[in-house]
């Protein structure tokens, strides 16, 4: 079970992380003018960007918690998988860019004067409270299995990495190594692509509906212990979200009326949403034991339409 | 007779070539206008011109999903996938558009930069020639579009002409703005970039929604649901249908039919029934991927 304290915090961790990155924007663009520091201009930019996603994230959230309607009628859980793919994604193209322009400026502009060190204050403070956030929001996301609010925990923890580089950059400039900045901007952009590269694989999974090995192989031997149940096939489990949707073809006697079987049916649907939690919907198609192949279409006709 | 029959029909056949050539040769085209405008574009500073580019980008992009789609969407499904591989086709495109919205949209920024600081590069004649190019490459393809659309009745012909003609319009107002630029009007080419930036972004954001609703599992066209709806109560048996949901996998339409039968019928004759309803349902529906019938 979801405690009701998680699920209140599941609520709240996107605000919060909004008016850290709002407020990181102000502070950390305000330093940048007084220090004339580019690289913390850049941090702030930053913000700014997670601050946009941090709200495209809470329009999801509010999207997916919708019931299903006409026009979707499996509800709107898949709204999570695509708003996480469409961040992870933009973030990576933003770290592409980030260092080519770097490698660029590192090239063709080479050395300039160093920025003053106040700011390596602002890139502090940038630093706790991402981690906060970071820490919070990983919390809330584990607790309510939401790969969204992860997907937005990951950001803030990429941010604490730039802000890192801020402070090395600005130090090293000041003692003269002046390409020191470039370099590891460059390597925050690596490992930036790696993070969002990992999340945009997991939501572009969720949205293929790729199949889930172990629910299936679970489902299926509890099913098939069920009293009347003579052989399952075609365990089908996707996640939309949160929720999970099993399909599901049961096999039972031919000559088995149908308010008999509708109990056995009743059953299934009865134990699987208490063994796993995430369960919202079992669809069970009944089949008679004996024509094998009469059941379903053959993918082979399918292909041919 | 038979003789000018048979020439009518080879000239059928060469115009089927003719178009399943010219949707090719679009492609490369708008793929080869993509790169040309664009390095000319970023090299002699021309904003129009680049935006140009992401407009032959959103093109090729946009053709590339649709045969992604006719390939993949096919490929049966397996182990990993067991619904399939038909939602690569909107993957492709919500990926695709929100690359082109972030370009655009820093093309945007740029271009309000120059307005306001007045650093407006000069016109350069390469780009008044990438320009021309591509208004003629442009032209040249909407009448083949347009011929073959006239002997074959497509409407997917007619669509992709118009895209073409409307490519071979946006060059020439480009063309028109570098030629001013030459006579002094330097501020036309960030303006006209703007103007071509917004079309561009309202385009991506119309593939994106389309995009993210066929992967948030939208259901069929309503008139489709209501044609199921009307076959299944037309079977002797059915007593009602409680739920009728669907969904779009890349083109393949899957059904989920919540129904009610007898009581006292035989798991046999369920089967029965439901076989003819999958059969009935399949005559209608065009890409019909699965029909999962569930009785309560």
């Amino acid at each position: 079970m979801i405690r009701q304290r998680c699920i209140n915090c599941g609520k709240r961790v996107e605000w919060v992380i909004l008016g850290i990155n709002l407020s990181l924007f102000f502070v950390k663009g305000s330093f940048a003018l007084i220090s004339h520091s580019k690289s913390l201009l850049t941090d702030s930019f930053q913000s700014m960007a997670n601050f946009i996603i941090t709200l495209v994230v809470i329009a999801s959230m509010r999207l997916a918690a919708r019931d299903a309607d006409k026009r979707f009628p499996y509800g709107y859980g898949k709204v999570e998988f695509l708003a996480s793919g469409v961040v992870n994604m933009s973030l990576m193209l933003a770290a592409i860019v980030f260092i080519l322009f770097s490698f660029f400026e590192m090239v063709m502009v080479g050395p300039e004067k160093p920025p003053k060190l106040i700011a390596i204050v602002a890139a502090a403070i940038s630093i706790i409270a991402n981690m906060l956030a970071y820490r919070y929001g990983r919390c809330a996301g584990e607790k309510l299995g939401s790969t969204v609010i992860l997907a937005n925990a990951e950001v803030s923890r990429a941010d604490v990495g730039t802000s890192i580089a801020v402070i090395v950059a600005v130090i090293g400039c000041n003692m003269g190594f002046s390409s020191l900045d470039h370099i590891v901007a460059i390597a925050i952009g690596a490992m930036i692509i790696k993070v969002t590269w990992d999340g945009a694989k997991k939501a572009i999974n969720g949205l293929m509906d790729v199949s889930l090995r172990s629910e299936e192989v679970h489902i299926l031997n509890m099913v098939e212990d069920i009293e009347g149940v003579r052989r399952v096939e075609d365990v089908k489990v996707r996640l939309a979200g949160r929720r999970l949707f099993v399909d599901m073809n049961v096999f039972v006697g031919g000559d088995v009326i149908l308010s008999a079987a509708l109990e056995t049916v009743a059953k299934i649907k009865n134990i699987l949403p208490r063994k796993i939690k995430s369960v919202s919907e079992v669809s069970v198609q009944l089949l008679p034991v004996t024509p094998v192949e009469a059941h379903r279409r053959s993918p082979d006709k399918a292909e041919n339409k | 007779m038979y003789i000018e029959l048979s020439k009518v029909m080879s000239e059928k056949t060469k115009c089927a070539r003719c178009a399943t050539r010219t949707s090719w040769i679009g492609l490369w085209d708008s793929l080869f206008l993509a790169i040309f405008k664009g390095v000319i574009g970023i090299l002699t500073r021309s904003r129009a011109l680049t935006a140009s580019a992401l407009y032959s980008l959103h093109d090729v992009i946009s053709g590339i999903a649709v045969l992604v789609g006719l390939k993949i969407s096919t490929s049966p499904a397996d182990k990993k996938h067991p619904y399939g591989h038909g939602n690569v086709e909107y993957i492709v495109s919500v990926f695709t558009s929100v690359l082109i919205l972030g370009a655009t949209i820093y093309l945007v920024a740029d271009c309000i930069r120059i307005v306001f600081m007045g650093e407006h590069a000069p016109p350069h004649w390469a780009a008044l020639g990438a320009a021309v190019v591509s208004v003629i490459a442009n032209e040249v393809i909407y009448h083949f579009n347009i011929c073959a659309h006239k002997q074959l009745n497509s409407p997917a012909l007619h669509a992709h002409g118009k895209h073409h003609r409307a490519d071979a319009i946006s060059s020439l107002v480009v063309a028109i703005a570098i030629i001013a630029g030459m006579m002094g009007y330097r501020s036309l080419d960030a303006i006209v970039a703007i103007f071509e930036a917004g079309h561009l972004i309202f385009l991506s954001i119309e593939l994106l929604y389309q995009g993210g609703c066929g992967l948030v599992d939208r259901a069929i066209k309503e008139s489709d649901i209501s044609l199921i709806r009307q076959i299944v109560s037309d079977m002797p048996d059915v007593r009602s249908i409680k739920n009728i949901k669907t969904r779009q996998i890349g083109r393949t339409v899957w059904v989920d039919l919540h129904i009610s039968l007898p009581l006292n019928k035989t798991i046999t004759q369920v089967n029965e029934i439901s076989e003819k309803i999958r059969q009935n349902i399949d005559k209608k529906i065009k890409y019909l991927g699965n029909v999962n019938i569930v009785c309560e």
